[in-house]
Formats: C-alpha cells, sequence, structure tokens
C-alpha cells in the first residue's frame, strides 16, 4: 500500500509526543478521590467502581446499557435470518457444556453479588452470562419459538428499562433523577445491577447468535 | 525490597513490549485466523496489564468480553466469510450477480 | 398552568423520552410508526417547554443523582444548547413525518428504534456538562448513525457504514484520550470546573489537539471529510438528512463549548488554522460538488463545502461572528434536510438520481422541485433566506474584526453554490414530457420537504427570535473569545 509509506513516521511521531508529554506531566492533583471516600457511607456500597459506575455517575452507565442495546439493533437491523433449527453436539462439547454452564451461571451470579464491596459487578456478571449463552448456542441449543419474540425483547431491555424506570420513579417521589435516598441506596443498586446483568447476557449472547455461520450443522 | 521493585519493573516491561508486539503482529499478519488468535491474547495480556494497574474490575471485563466474547464473534464472523467465499467459487455467476445489482441500485 | 412548566425538570424529560419512545419502538414493533411520530412531537413540546423555563429563570445547571459536579455528572441548558435542540427537533419532526411514508414496514422495524435512540442521544449531548458523559453521548449517536446508514441495501452502503464506523470510532479515541490529559491535569470532568482551573502546560496542548482533531474527523472538516460524501449518499434518504443536518453539527457543538469555555488561552494560531481548512472546505467542496452527476452526491459535497463556513468564526472570535455560524447551522439543516428529501422524492419515482435525465421526473413533483429551489436559495444566501442572514453577520464580523479574506471566501462559496445548485435546477426547468412511469408518492413525503425548505426561507424574515435565543446565559460571553 502506498499509503504505509507516511503512516509509520506520522505513528511514530504520535508516540513519541504522547509520551513526552505523559512523562512531562506533574502528578494527580488530589480532590476527586477524596470526596469519593467522604461520600461512601452515603453511597451505600463500599466498592469505589461499582459506587462510581452505579450511583455517583449512574447517568453514565445507563447511555452505556442505552449503547449495548444499540449495536444489538445495529447487529440485528443488517439482516439475515439466524439459525433457528436444533443440532446435537459432538461428545467433547457436550461433555463440557454440561460442566461449564451451570458454574458460569453459579460464577456470574456471586459476582453481581460480591460487586458491591469487591471487585466485581453487573458487567462482569453479565459478560459471564453471555459466555454461557454463547456455549449453549454453539452445543446447538436454541431459543423455543414462543420465546424469541416479545419475551426475549423485553429481556434485551430490561437493563435500560429498569434504570430508566427507577431513575423517573425517584424523579416522582421528590428528589432529582437517579438520586438514591440513602438508607435504600444498597437493595436499589442491586436491583439495577440485577436487572442490568440479565440484559447483558441477553444481549452479549443474541449478537453471537446473528451472527452464526450458516453451515453450523451440516 | 530493592530486588521486589526491580522485579516489578522487569515484568511490567515485559508486559508493555510483549503487548506492543502481539498488537503490531495482529495488525501486520495476513492471515485471518492468526490475527484473531493474536488479538486474542492480546486481550488476555491485556487484562494483566489492568491488575498491574490496580483495576481488577476492569481486567475482568476485559478478560470476558474482550478477549472472550470479541474473540468468539470475530472467529464466527471468519467463518462466515470462509463460507461465503467457498461458495463463491463455486458459483462465479453468484459473484457478479451482487455486484451488478448494487451497480444497478443508487440509493 | 405556569407552575406545571415550570417545575417539570425538562432536560431530563427530553433525554429520557426519546430512549423510552426507542424501547417502546422495539418491543412493540407494529405500532412502532405511531409510536414514533407520538415521540417526535412529544420532543418538539419539551423543547418548547424548556424554552419558556430559560426565559423565565436564565440558564439551567442539574445536578443527576443529586450529586453535583465534580463528584457526579451536570446537565446545563442556556442558550446555545437550546438552540442545538430546537434545531434537532424540528428537523427530527420533519424525518419522522418523512418516513412515515418512505419505509417498507420491515425496514421500519429497524428505523424507528434506531432513530429515536439517536434523538436521545443528540439531546444528551446538546445538554451534557461532562466531557467523559458527551463521549458516551458521541459513542451512542456514532453507533446509531452507523446502523442507520447499513440500513440501505447493497455492498456500497456497507463499505461505506464501515468506513463511516471505523473513521467515528477512531475519532472518539482521540477525544477519549483528551479528555484523560484533561482530567489527570485539573481533576474533574466538568466543563465549568474545567474553565475556572485550565492553565496552560503540555498536556493541555496535547489535549486540546487530540480532543479538536478527534471532533474534527467526526465533523467531516477538510481534509477529514473523505468519508462523508459517500456515507451520506448511500444512506436511505431519511438517514442522509438526518446524518448532514444534525450529526455531524453535534461535534461541532462540542468543539465549540469547549473553545468557548475551556480553551481560551489557546491562541491565536490554531484559531487562525480552523479559519484555513475551513476556508478550504467551501472552496473544495463547492468545486467537487460542480463535478458530480448524482443528486445525493452532489447534495453531500454540499455539505462539505457547507461545513467549511461554520469554521470561518473561530479565526474572527466576536460574538458576531459565533452567532453567523450558529445561524449557519441553523438555516443549513433545515436547507439540507430539505434538499435531501427532494432529492429522495425523485429517487424514489424515478428509480435514479442522474442529474442529467431528472427533467422527466420531475415534471410530476412541482412541489418536490419548489422545495429543492427554496433550499437551493438558502444555501447560496440569497436574500430573503437564513443562509443570506448568516453569511451577511459573518460578513459583518470580518469587517469589523479587520480580516476582510474571510469575507472573500463567503462570496466566492457563494458563487460556487449558485454554480450546483443551478445545474440542478438548469436540467430540470425544461420542457421535457413528464414520465409516464407507474408508481405514486406519498404527499406527505413531499409536503415535509416542501415545510422545512419554508422554514430555511422564513428565517430570513423572522431574524430576531432565534438571534435571541442565542442570548440566554450569554454564552458567548461579554462579546469577545480568545
Amino acid at each position: 500500500m502506498e499509503r504505509s509509506r507516511w503512516l509509520l513516521p506520522l505513528l511514530l511521531m504520535l508516540c513519541l509526543g504522547l509520551g513526552y508529554t505523559v512523562l512531562s506531566m506533574p502528578e494527580p492533583v488530589e480532590g476527586l478521590p477524596e470526596m469519593l471516600v467522604d461520600n461512601m457511607e452515603v453511597a451505600g456500597v463500599s466498592n469505589p467502581v461499582t459506587a462510581v459506575l452505579l450511583n455517583f455517575r449512574g447517568y453514565d452507565t445507563l447511555l452505556e446499557m442505552g449503547v449495548l442495546l444499540v449495536a444489538l439493533l445495529g447487529v440485528w437491523s443488517l439482516g439475515g435470518i439466524p439459525d433457528y433449527r436444533e443440532s446435537s453436539p459432538g461428545l467433547v462439547l457436550d461433555i463440557m457444556s454440561r460442566q461449564l454452564v451451570p458454574v458460569l451461571i453459579l460464577v456470574a451470579g456471586y459476582l453481581l453479588w460480591v460487586g458491591a464491596d469487591a471487585p466485581g459487578g453487573a458487567f462482569q456478571a453479565g459478560s459471564l452470562l453471555g459466555a454461557a449463552g454463547v456455549l449453549l448456542l454453539l452445543c446447538g441449543w436454541r431459543i423455543g419459538n414462543r420465546c424469541s419474540g416479545l419475551p426475549l425483547r423485553f429481556l434485551l431491555i430490561l437493563g435500560l428499562g429498569m434504570f430508566v424506570v427507577a431513575g423517573t420513579g425517584l424523579l416522582l417521589i421528590g428528589g432529582e433523577f437517579l438520586q438514591y435516598p440513602s438508607p435504600v441506596a444498597r437493595e436499589l443498586i442491586l436491583m439495577i445491577e440485577a436487572a442490568a446483568t440479565l440484559s447483558i447476557g441477553a444481549t452479549l449472547a443474541a449478537m453471537f447468535l446473528g451472527s452464526l455461520p450458516g453451515g453450523a450443522d451440516k | 525490597m530493592e530486588a521486589l521493585t526491580i522485579l516489578n519493573w522487569v515484568l511490567d516491561g515485559l508486559l508493555g513490549v510483549s503487548l506492543f508486539s502481539l498488537a503490531w503482529l495482529a495488525l501486520a499478519s495476513p492471515d485471518i485466523f492468526k490475527a484473531i488468535v493474536l488479538f486474542i491474547s492480546f486481550g488476555l495480556l491485556m487484562a494483566l496489564a489492568w491488575v498491574r494497574l490496580n483495576a481488577p474490575d476492569v481486567a475482568l471485563a476485559e478478560a470476558a468480553i474482550g478477549a472472550g466474547l470479541t474473540g468468539a464473534l470475530l472467529l464466527a464472523a471468519f467463518a462466515r466469510l470462509e463460507d461465503i467465499s467457498i461458495g463463491a467459487s463455486d458459483g462465479e455467476e453468484v459473484q457478479s450477480h451482487i455486484q451488478h445489482d448494487s451497480n444497478e441500485e443508487p440509493k | 398552568m405556569e407552575l406545571i412548566l415550570g417545575d417539570v425538570p425538562w432536560i431530563v424529560v427530553l433525554i429520557i423520552l426519546p430512549l423510552t419512545g426507542g424501547m417502546a419502538c422495539f418491543l412493540f414493533p407494529a405500532i412502532s410508526k405511531s409510536l414514533g411520530l407520538l415521540t417526535s412531537l412529544a420532543v418538539v413540546a419539551c423543547v418548547w417547554g424548556l424554552g419558556w423555563q430559560l426565559e423565565e429563570e436564565g440558564a439551567q445547571r442539574y445536578a443527576i443523582g443529586g450529586w453535583g459536579a465534580p463528584l457526579g455528572i451536570d446537565l446545563y441548558a442556556d442558550g446555545l444548547s437550546l438552540l442545538m435542540l430546537v434545531v434537532a427537533a424540528l428537523v427530527g419532526l420533519g424525518i419522522s413525518v418523512y418516513s412515515c411514508g418512505y419505509f417498507s414496514p420491515d425496514k421500519a422495524n429497524h428505523f424507528w428504534p434506531l432513530w429515536l435512540f439517536l434523538c436521545g442521544a443528540l439531546n444528551a449531548l446538546f445538554l451534557s456538562s461532562d466531557i467523559f458523559n458527551l463521549y458516551v453521548t458521541l459513542e451512542l449517536l456514532g453507533l446509531t448513525a452507523v446502523a442507520l446508514v447499513a440500513l440501505a441495501d447493497g455492498a456500497e452502503a456497507l463499505t461505506s457504514a464501515m468506513r463511516y464506523l471505523l473513521i467515528s470510532l477512531l475519532g472518539s479515541l482521540f477525544y477519549l484520550l483528551g479528555v484523560a490529559f484533561l482530567y489527570h491535569s485539573f481533576g474533574s470532568l466538568d466543563i465549568a470546573i474545567l474553565a475556572q482551573r485550565a492553565e496552560p502546560s503540555p498536556a493541555v496542548w496535547a489535549a486540546v489537539g487530540l480532543i479538536s482533531t478527534g471532533l474534527l474527523l467526526k465533523t467531516a472538516l477538510f481534509p477529514m471529510h473523505f468519508w462523508l460524501p459517500a456515507a451520506h449518499a448511500c444512506a436511505p434518504t431519511p438517514v442522509s438528512a438526518l446524518l448532514s443536518a444534525l450529526v455531524v453539527k453535534a461535534s461541532f457543538y462540542i468543539l465549540l463549548r469547549m473553545w468557548l469555555e475551556i480553551f481560551p488561552m489557546v491562541g491565536t494560531s490554531f484559531a487562525q488554522l480552523l479559519g484555513l481548512l475551513g476556508a478550504a472546505a467551501v472552496l473544495w467542496g463547492g468545486i467537487q460538488a460542480l463535478r458530480q452527476t448524482r443528486l445525493k452526491l452532489l447534495i453531500a459535497y454540499s455539505t462539505v463545502s457547507q461545513l467549511g463556513y461554520l469554521f470561518l468564526a473561530f479565526p474572527l472570535g466576536t460574538s458576531l461572528a459565533w452567532k453567523g455560524a450558529l445561524y449557519m447551522l441553523l438555516s443549513h439543516a433545515m436547507a439540507k434536510a430539505a434538499m435531501f428529501m427532494a432529492a429522495g422524492n425523485i429517487l424514489v419515482l424515478g428509480g435514479h438520481d442522474r442529474i442529467a435525465e431528472l427533467s422527466s421526473i420531475t415534471q410530476r413533483l412541482p412541489l418536490t422541485l419548489t422545495a429543492f429551489t427554496l433550499a437551493g436559495i438558502s444555501i447560496m444566501g440569497l436574500p430573503p433566506s437564513g443562509g443570506f442572514i448568516a453569511k451577511w453577520l459573518l460578513l459583518q464580523a470580518s469587517i469589523e474584526s479587520g480580516q476582510w479574506w474571510w469575507g472573500i471566501i463567503l462570496i466566492l462559496g457563494g458563487l460556487l453554490a449558485a454554480a450546483y445548485v443551478f445545474k440542478v435546477i438548469g436540467h430540470v426547468f425544461t420542457q421535457d414530457e413528464p414520465t409516464r412511469q407507474a408508481g405514486t408518492l406519498p404527499t406527505t413525503m413531499e409536503w415535509s420537504a416542501l415545510v422545512l425548505a419554508l422554514v430555511a426561507v422564513l428565517l430570513g424574515l423572522f431574524t430576531s427570535w432565534p438571534l435571541a435565543i442565542m442570548e440566554i446565559g450569554s454564552p458567548f460571553g461579554t462579546g469577545h473569545s480568545g
């Protein structure tokens, strides 16, 4: 490609410039982490990452759930009818999935619960559920026709929907949008995270199905 | 304690160098399957880098989504590309038919 | 009534309403058309409510979650945001009406949720006061736009959508890197707090460069415009109108916001560079538009050209220049959407959009032709139209500040625009036999194009109202910036 002749020097210049900038930056201004620690009891959870994601900056997470949903909408809008035929897997995949899928679901539930106080949370648990879904799809499982219409769509919007409903409900009660009252903050966060976990898992698995190779079960 | 900090530096340096070289190899590789596999291993090393940066939550998410799910999606897409190219080499007129159609419809 | 209007937090409703509408359209595809139309109307009503609130109480700041910056995220509405919201709501309503007749039922099921999410992303972007939150809204906006472009069938549309996606992601990543540098340097992500704390340093210079590059990639300023013509021309018509009128303006809005609040210490050289690139865009886009043989590509290159005018305000820097640029943004949005809709009508009825052979089709579409001509008047900058007022303001600003050479660019750009608009109209006003092809066009499609074009022209007559909106909260400071 004739482009690559000036691409490499350009990248090198960019790297050097960024490197110089990073090395010349002074120590970060303290202010935000202290404010975080001060407000942690009001936040309801003791893991600072979960507190920021779900409480202080929950609006960002709301929009991110929207981004995930839009990604799936984009994949679905590209057309192509996914495989709705069931098939049975080979021996190794059969045994492995029988062991792995229950463990994945269990670990997902654990990560969701422990995310309030230790590393974990909705996105991590949701991705494990998604992985379980992908494994099942690879084994040839397909969702039944009754569940693939409205129930599946409901599950997909559950995360964003729960956020919006919680925020609007809190607004109507009398506070600001997404202002969790301190006594119930922990429970509210758990509820929103649970909905988000289910939603993320379903979205990731559905995205995988939307792009499965057509000749998978020849 | 001196030995520990030297060890830290060596580990971090190795991590950085291997991240960089994995990324470069993945982008420069002409074989798509090899590039995808290199990308998945890049994702796993990236998760290690997050742990070194004291961000275990991000490391969990990177390992699961960045390496795992994205890798699975890329492999599925690659398999589909293989199917299309196998199908096209059997029926050349299919490809030219698609080309002809897209020229006809200026949307 | 006033009590209700004053108490409702219209800022929040404006963001939540389209998101809820999008979810509802996704859940119930059978009624998505009516739900979509209803949501568009509701958004217009909410913008009116917010405007009333801003009139009464001045600029509004809303702390989500009750935390307040720098711990939480703030929403901020002043005259500038209100103007962008008005543009988005009005053009959005026109596009919703147009799309009711345009899409086939299975495409419509995909279109409505994506369009409503795009509407929500636009509203969230115009109201946000937090630079990381702006990144998230940019992502949502870019993703919905790409998915909408990919709704068109064919290899061309998919390739241009893929290119658009990659460029959009590259721009977002540059922007995010700049945000990271700013956060590390000043410890906050809120625009108002950054405006107080900002000082020059290598990190801030790097941040300015990175953020600007990222946003310029998304706004398709010359020379980073290469993805725009293909993406806007190959997309379905309502999507082309959306992209040209609203999506490229969103990243311009962010650049403007950062420029007015955080970047004033950068100095005049960068502003001159932006002005130079804008001038190049005006001339290059105009010349390329003249060379096109297909109508939608011509209109897309016209967008590249008109976007250059917006950047002429940076070297001028006075409050008058900013108002001129924003007036140009407003009238261009209306006129370009009308132009794309007119082109879409021609495409639907005739099956092709080759300019040389348009005369037979357009004989059957008098309303569409009128809409195209009126929109062309605004694009050319002839009186009476919004485009003329905008160019007049910019000309005045350039003469007042002594930089008369930008005025020459304005005049040259107007001549080029006249050339390519007349190229289309000339092919069309001939005494050809109207085509005997079968097929009808839903009248809503023709009328929505005409109404938007009329608004673009009326903006030339009723200028006091938009200019008054821009004053709320004095976003341009005391009249001089930079």
